[in-house]
């Protein structure tokens, strides 16, 4: 009786173990050899990794102060490290504040030097006028005015941020400069002494200019001349008004 | 000499273990391996090599290409022993990891075969009765070109449960799928085997 062949090959497949000690000597050396080699470079990715890691760290980092990153990653970068970008805590004249205020000085100088004598739009201000809001706010401001922190409170609540979002973009993006002013207004009533506050004060006067109303635009501009806000603005503010007074034939 | 030695080394002899080995379980080796041992590579390599090789061959049916499975299991093992957890023996989950690595060798260990066939180089009998041994290659031969046909799961299923004679739960371990799903591959794959016995001339 012959062996059924798969149980004859199987077999045959398991007796045929022939063991050359060479090459078993052989494959152990070479597997010690590469197990250390991976280990070296496994150490030498390290060595790289921490550099590289320090250097993305320190890049996040200076992006986030700088607040050059994304929305989103800037919010969570702020919340996780506590880092908050440098145009919500900047102050008067640093690079970052004056490039949020985006109209040149000559370039809202050449619009001053051609505006239509009329408002471009019917006033469509809240009940309180804008010279009352401007005098109340320069008035609140100017009291705390040798305060060390020109800027005033720290803190920027989301609501105070959203405001001033609102009014940027209405007055740099819409470019309407009759809802912009409504938007200064209302978020200088809501911050008077917010972080950005200087910023909507000189914005609100260059919305009065557009609007043509060159008198309030000249006494928002008075404080920002008078030195009542430091040095921020005060040059342009002093071309502005040149520019009304020669218009004026002053 | 017997009667000096303790009853555990003389236990241990029996299954050809050293006491020394006996003392460094699979757990500890295994904590060492994953620090990185180099010296607890090469322990393991010495205890456990020589199934590791049997398995690769039986499986891929090729030395050479068995010799680069076995080097491939113990390069990975720092790393792969993150995943053993101590619930199979150590030789399973070393036979686990050359399942894992034999895919990217079967391809090559067919080749090899089929050239080895081609040119007839197979390496001759150097034993009493070389008729048997010639017999026996030429049958182990054409069970390894008739698993090369087979799917890798069925191939391991009948290398590990036919071939080494494991359990079938052991087997469903070492593959991590149900012992149902094993014999089933099993019986699949012992009717794809005959047909190609068969087919090669291997008959009764």
């Amino acid at each position: 009786m012959s062996e059924d062949p798969l149980f004859a090959a199987t077999r045959a497949l398991r007796e045929l173990s022939e063991v050359d000690t060479d090459t078993e000597h052989f494959t152990r050396a070479k597997i010690l050899r590469d197990v250390r080699q991976r280990q070296r470079k496994r150490v030498r990715r390290g060595l790289l990794a921490i550099p590289l890691a320090a250097l993305a760290m320190g890049s996040v980092a200076m992006a986030a102060t700088g607040g050059y990153l994304p929305a989103p990653v800037q919010q969570w970068v702020t919340r996780v490290t506590g880092i908050e970008p440098k145009s919500l805590r900047a102050k008067p004249g640093s690079d970052r504040f004056e490039r949020l205020s985006l109209p040149s000085v000559a370039a809202v100088t050449d619009r001053t030097s051609s505006m239509p004598t009329a408002p471009l739009a019917p006033s469509a201000l809240a009940p309180e006028t804008a010279a009352a809001v401007l005098s109340n706010s320069a008035a609140a401001f100017a009291s705390s005015a040798k305060a060390s922190d020109p800027v005033g409170d720290s803190s920027m609540t989301e609501e105070e941020f959203e405001r001033y979002r609102l009014a940027h973009e209405a007055h740099f993006v819409k470019k309407d400069p009759a809802a912009a002013l409504l938007a200064w207004n209302e978020y200088l009533a809501h911050a008077p002494k917010g972080r950005l506050a200087l910023e909507a004060r000189y914005n609100q006067a260059l919305c009065l200019l557009k609007l043509g109303r060159t008198q309030e635009a000249r006494h928002a501009l008075v404080p920002f001349v008078a030195g009542s806000y430091g040095s921020y603005r005060r040059q342009e503010a002093r071309a502005l008004i040149a520019t009304l007074d020669a218009d004026a034939g002053l | 000499m017997t009667s000096a030695m303790t009853f555990a080394e003389f236990d241990l002899s029996v299954f050809g273990v050293s006491h020394e080995r006996h003392q460094s379980p699979p757990i500890d080796l295994a904590s060492r391996l994953r620090e990185g041992d180099v010296q607890a590579v090469a322990e393991a390599y010495d205890e456990f090599a020589a199934t590791v090789r049997a398995f690769a061959r039986r499986l891929l049916g090729d030395l050479e290409v068995a010799e680069d499975l076995v080097h491939d299991v113990f390069v990975t093992l720092p790393s792969a022993v993150r995943n053993f957890r101590g619930d199979s023996s150590f030789k399973t989950f070393l036979i686990s990891i050359a399942v894992n690595h034999a895919r990217h060798h079967m391809r090559g260990a067919a080749r090899r075969r089929a050239a080895m066939q081609r040119y007839a180089e197979e390496p001759e009998a150097r034993v009493d009765d070389p008729e048997a041994l010639l017999r026996q290659r030429q049958l182990a031969g054409a069970l390894s070109s008739a698993l090369d046909e087979l799917p890798l799961d069925q191939r391991v299923a009948f290398v590990l449960c036919d071939v080494e004679e494991r359990p079938s739960p052991e087997v469903a371990a070492i593959v991590g799928v149900p012992e149902a799903t094993v014999r089933t591959r099993l019986f699949h794959a012992r009717r794809k085997l005959r047909q190609k016995l068969e087919q090669l001339g291997v008959t009764r």
